[in-house]
Order: structure tokens, then sequence, then C-alpha cells
């Protein structure tokens, strides 16, 4: 899967191909103006990751409206430093699918790129499988051997992000802002995160399910079916 | 003091001692003239007499007016050298037709008749002289209370419509602001003065809109060269944490670093948010319902609330302002989230909103420090507590620029914070 990322903090652009190329993708990297207007418009990708500052004579913002022109279902998720408001509504106002701002988790990033890849292409329709668990994201719902699982609005978004993020550290800090959203930022305590770990652990092992989430000591969780 | 006051009050002190000189120089001069007059009336008399007497040898026997009178007496012997020549002087003396004592002028010389020094002295009544006195300074009096009427009046009338432009220019510059898109506008004038006031004062705040344009883009600007390095931190501390050949100590100062990176972000969104509200970069007002604003958040914080094991208590009444939005739910969620962060376990979260305020109370330990200064920028209540304690400076920020009133105050174990939607009902 192809994606294009258009980054002109070079340092940057390498932690985000690195972190994505781990997960699967074919990362192309353009980071001034000109070189992310001539790929995004001569060839096709799965995704744009969009910033929105770029060196070269336009922003990202330009690239997404030329895009959207010639491609309008394109996907494209803009990172920018810029919180302003502005930039958020105009960015989505020219059919952006989201939007994050800098600086992000990186699982943060990969979470949504694989939800919106999967919207795109299935309608948000195909079944996340691993191993004994089955989630068919359409109508929030979880299976442990065929068995439905009934958890809480936050546990599902849990189990959803560390699916989308197996086999990787997750950070406490990572976890909680997954789950309050943009307003994460305005608390700094985040042991509420423990018990609905708990609880969604308990749930999945009740029912069978082998324990796949791994305490890392000290910094978060990994979901990961490797010992 | 007003203009109008200034210039009357200098024209009091312009004028006033110029009408006093003017009395005082118009009695002496008239005195001094009149004086003269009377001097060369009695120094003919006096000459009549010496005439007669030059040629009768005698005192004239009869030589009165009504209003002059001579009298004439012998001199001792020997005297003749000390009361040689004429002398003026002022005097009162009886006055028979009119009944009463009257001023009179008085000149003495001597003369010789038959070897026999006499003293004559000719007397005129000055009672004229005096009345004309009184008759000046009353016109001197009402001369300068008339003059003074008409200076108010004119001073009035004059301000009201050489000032006019200048208050029009004043009235702009009230309205003035300058997050405002527009730039400032003066009506022109046809007074130069005025003109010059206003061609400057528009060059000033083009000015002082520039500078703080450019601020704003600064401000805009560090933010965004802060953010970039961070995510570049951040995003390393990602990658360095899946390193499987990490040692368990080496993960976990990694893990610390991005840590003090997510709360060097907030702190630098927090600044940022805090001077665009100082800077009323949020204008744009509507009807805001606060009751869902506070139920939404509440229930947003519910998990912190059960991490805490918090009693919550609330009474809300539906209530609508015209706010920003944005600085609505920017004042709810700093007020509420505070209650929560600086909450203790097993304490009490009690909201109330009603038609008067919004009143946030929580347990605390007890603040460190003066309670009033906890809006202050960083002030912490608690100094191990992460919190930036810029929430409650936004807080009191917006509420300043709403025209709320916002007191906190600490009672019994209970932190209360509450916003006053208008400030008048106190």
């Amino acid at each position: 899967m192809k994606i294009l990322l258009i980054e002109d903090e070079l340092e940057l652009a390498d932690s985000i191909s690195n972190f994505l190329n781990s997960a699967g993708y074919l990362v192309e990297l353009a980071s001034d103006f000109p070189t992310a207007h001539e790929k995004a418009v001569l060839y096709e990708y799965e995704c744009l990751i969009v910033d929105i500052n770029l060196p070269g004579g336009g922003t990202g913002l330009d690239i997404i409206r030329a895009l959207k022109k010639l491609r309008p279902e394109a996907a494209v998720i803009i990172i920018s430093a810029r919180n302003a408001l502005d930039d958020r509504i105009a960015g989505l106002d020219l059919g952006a699918d989201d939007y994050l701002t800098k600086p992000f988790h990186l699982s943060e990033l990969n979470a949504r790129l694989k939800a919106l890849l999967r919207r795109r292409h299935f309608g948000g329709n195909s079944d996340i499988l691993f191993h004994e668990i089955r989630v068919n994201p359409n109508q929030r719902g979880v299976y442990v051997n065929e068995e439905l699982l009934d958890l809480t609005p936050k546990e599902y978004d849990l189990l959803l992000y560390f699916l989308a993020n197996q086999h990787r550290v997750l950070r406490r800090d990572s976890i909680a802002e997954h789950l309050l959203g943009d307003d994460a930022d305005q608390m700094d305590d985040f042991n509420f995160i423990y018990s609905h770990i708990k609880n969604l652990r308990k749930k999945l092992i009740d029912r069978g399910c082998l324990d796949y989430v791994k305490a890392v000591y000290g910094i978060g969780y990994k979901f990961t079916d490797s010992k | 003091m007003k203009l109008l006051h200034k210039t009357q009050q200098l024209f009091f002190r312009g004028v006033l001692p110029v009408f006093l000189v003017a009395g005082v120089v118009s009695f002496f001069t008239l005195r001094w003239v009149f004086n003269h007059e009377t001097d060369e009336k009695l120094l003919g008399v006096k000459v009549e007499i010496e005439s007669y007497i030059r040629a009768n040898d005698t005192l004239p026997i009869f030589f009165q007016t009504v209003f002059d009178r001579w009298h004439a007496e012998p001199m001792p012997e020997g005297s003749m050298k000390i009361i040689s020549g004429q002398t003026f002087s002022d005097t009162t003396l009886f006055n028979k037709f009119e009944n009463e004592m009257e001023p009179f002028r008085q000149l003495r010389f001597p003369v010789m008749i038959r070897g026999q020094a006499w003293r004559v002295s000719v007397s005129t009544s000055t009672v004229e002289y005096h009345d004309v006195v009184l008759i000046l300074a009353v016109l001197l009096a009402t001369v300068f209370a008339l003059l003074l009427l008409v200076m108010l009046w004119v001073n009035r009338v004059v301000s009201r419509k050489v000032w006019q432009p200048f208050f029009e220019t004043l009235e702009e510059m009230r309205r003035f602001r300058l997050a405002d898109h527009a730039p400032l506008k003066l009506s022109p004038s046809s007074v130069e003065e005025i003109q010059e006031l206003n061609t400057t004062l528009e060059n000033l705040a083009h000015q002082i809109r520039n500078d703080y344009q450019t601020i704003k883009k600064f401000t805009e600007n560090a933010s965004h060269e802060l953010q970039t390095p961070l995510a570049v931190i951040q995003s390393k501390v990602e990658i360095l944490l899946q390193d499987d050949s990490l040692s368990e100590a080496q993960a976990q100062q990694i893990n610390i670093i991005g840590q003090s990176t997510r709360r060097m972000t907030r702190l630098n969104q927090s600044l940022l948010l805090l001077s665009k509200i100082e800077n009323h970069q949020f204008p744009a007002r509507e009807a805001v319902a606060l009751k869902p604003l506070l139920e939404k958040r509440l229930v947003w914080l519910e998990d912190f609330i059960a991490e805490k094991r918090l009693e919550l208590q609330f009474e809300l009444t539906e209530k609508t302002l015209q706010i920003n939005p944005f600085l609505a739910e920017t004042l709810v969620t700093n007020l509420l989230t505070n209650a929560v962060k600086h909450n203790i376990s097993g304490g009490m979260l009690r909201v109330i909103l009603n038609n008067i305020g919004l009143i946030v109370e929580n347990s605390a330990a007890r603040p460190e420090g003066l309670v009033a200064d906890l809006t202050a920028r960083f002030a912490r209540g608690n100094p191990h507590s992460e919190g930036m304690g810029l929430g409650l400076a936004m807080v009191l920020e917006i509420c300043e620029q709403q025209g709320f009133g916002f007191e906190t105050g600490f009672e019994n174990g209970v932190w209360s914070a509450a916003v006053f939607f208008k400030e008048s009902v106190f």
C-alpha cells in the first residue's frame, strides 16, 4: 500500500516513514511544495499524509485542492503544527478526511490511517481479525470465538487501538490521548486507563481469549501474541 | 477639569488683575485730574483776592460762592516767613446748605495788608469727585460682570462648535479595537489642528496595528517552530521504544523524555491559547447554552471522577449566554477540569448553574499561598501537580472580557470558583 508523505521536517518524516514501513506500508516522501504537487498529481496513492506549511511556494492546502479536483475520492490526512481552527476547517472543507495536530503519536497516526483506509476500501465492512478475536467496525461489534462480547465504548476504542498497533509498545500518554480525543491535554493524570485495560483484559480472557495485553513496566502496554 | 472650565479659569486669572489694575489706575488718574482742576480754580480765586488787596489794600468783604468759601485770619508777627508760599490740602468742612460734613479742597496762602500778615484759606467742595469715583467703580464692576457673562456664553458656544470634531475623534478612538480587522478611519476635518491630530492618530494606530499583527504572527510562528521539534522528539521516542534491544531502565528513561515533551507541548499550547484570548482573537458571539456544555464536559471527565471516587453533585438550570462558543467551552472546561485535577481522593465536586452564575466547588487540600494569586500565570496550589496554573488565568481573562465577575475562595476544605454573569447583580 503506497502512501505519499508530504512533510518538510526530514527527521519527523524519517520517523513517520520508519513507523509506517514497519506497519507494512510503502512510504514515499516529498519534502517541498513542487515535488509534493507533482507526485500528488502524477501518481496514485492509497493515502496522502500532508503537512500544511511547506517550503517552495505553496501550502499543503493547495495540494489537497489540486488533488481533489483530479481524484475527489483520494484519502487525505492533514498533519499540521498549526492548531488554528481556521486551518482545520479549511482542510476538512477541502475534503481532507482527518486532521492531526503536531506533535502526535505515531501509533495514533497509524490507527487513523488504518481506519481511514478500511472505510475507503470496504465501507467499514471488512472485519479485523486477530486469532480468536473478530471486530466488525461497522457495527462496533467484537466477537471472541464468534461469541459477541459486550464492551463499553472506551473498551472498544482501546481494543481497536491495540489491534491497529499490534506488537508495538504503546505509551500510556498515547493510549489516554486516543481515548480522550483532542481535549486530553487538559488532564495530566492518566491512571484511569488502567481500569479500562483491566476490564477489557478480563472480558477477553473470560471468553477464552488468550491474554494478548502485556504491561510494559513504567511505560505502557503492548498488544501481541508473541511471549 | 473640562477644557471649558480650564479656559474659563484662565480667563478669570488673566482678566481679573487687568480689571483691578485698570480700576486703581483710573481712580488715581481721576483724582489727579480732579485735584488739578480744583487747584487751578482755587489759584484763580487766590489771584483775584490778591489783585483786590493790591487795589484796595483791604480784604474783600464778600467773596463767597455757594461752593467756594474763603476765610482770613491775622497771623502773629514773624510767622510770615514760616508760612510763606501756598499749600493745598484736603479737609472736611460743614456744608450748611446740605447740613452735613463734606470733603473740601483747601488752598492756604499769606497776604500782607497794611503791614499785617494774614493767612487766607480758600476752599471748594469736592463732593462731586467722590460721587464720580463711586459711579466709576459701579460702572467698572458692571462692565466686568457683563464681559464675563458674554465670555462664558461665547466660550460655551465656541467650545461646542470648535471642539466637535475633537470629540468625534475621541469617540472613534474609544471604539477602536486592535483585534478588529478594520484600520482606524477618522472623519476628515477642515480645522488644521484637528486634521493634524487625526492624521497623527491614524498613523499611530496603523503603526500599532502593524506591530500587533507582527506579534500575533510571531506568537503563531514561535508556537509552530516549537511544535515541530517537539513532534520530532515525540516521534523519536516512540520509534526508540519499539526497539527490543533496549533494557528496561533505558526504555523508562526514554519514556520520561516522552512525558516531558508532552508537558512542554501542553505548556506551549496553553500559552498560545491564553495569548490568543488576551489578544481578543475570539470576537464572534452567539447564543450558547451552558447546561449541555457542562453535561458534555462532565461526561468527558467521568473517568477522572471515577478514578478519584468523587462525589458529584449538580444543580443545572437552563442558561443561555451571548458569548464566543470557543470561549464558553474553554471557560467551562477549565473550571471543571481544575476542580477535578485539584480534588482529593474521595472528595466532593459540586456544580451549580443558574441565572446568576456558575459555581464550581471541590474538596481540596489547603492551597498554598494566597487564594487570589492562583489565577496568576503558573501559580500552582500543589507543587507536585503537573497543572500549569494557566487554566484559571484563562477563566479570569474570559470573565474580564465578558464583563463577568469572578471570585474564588477556600473555606473548610472546599475550594470554590464562581462566575457571575453580570457584575451588576452584586
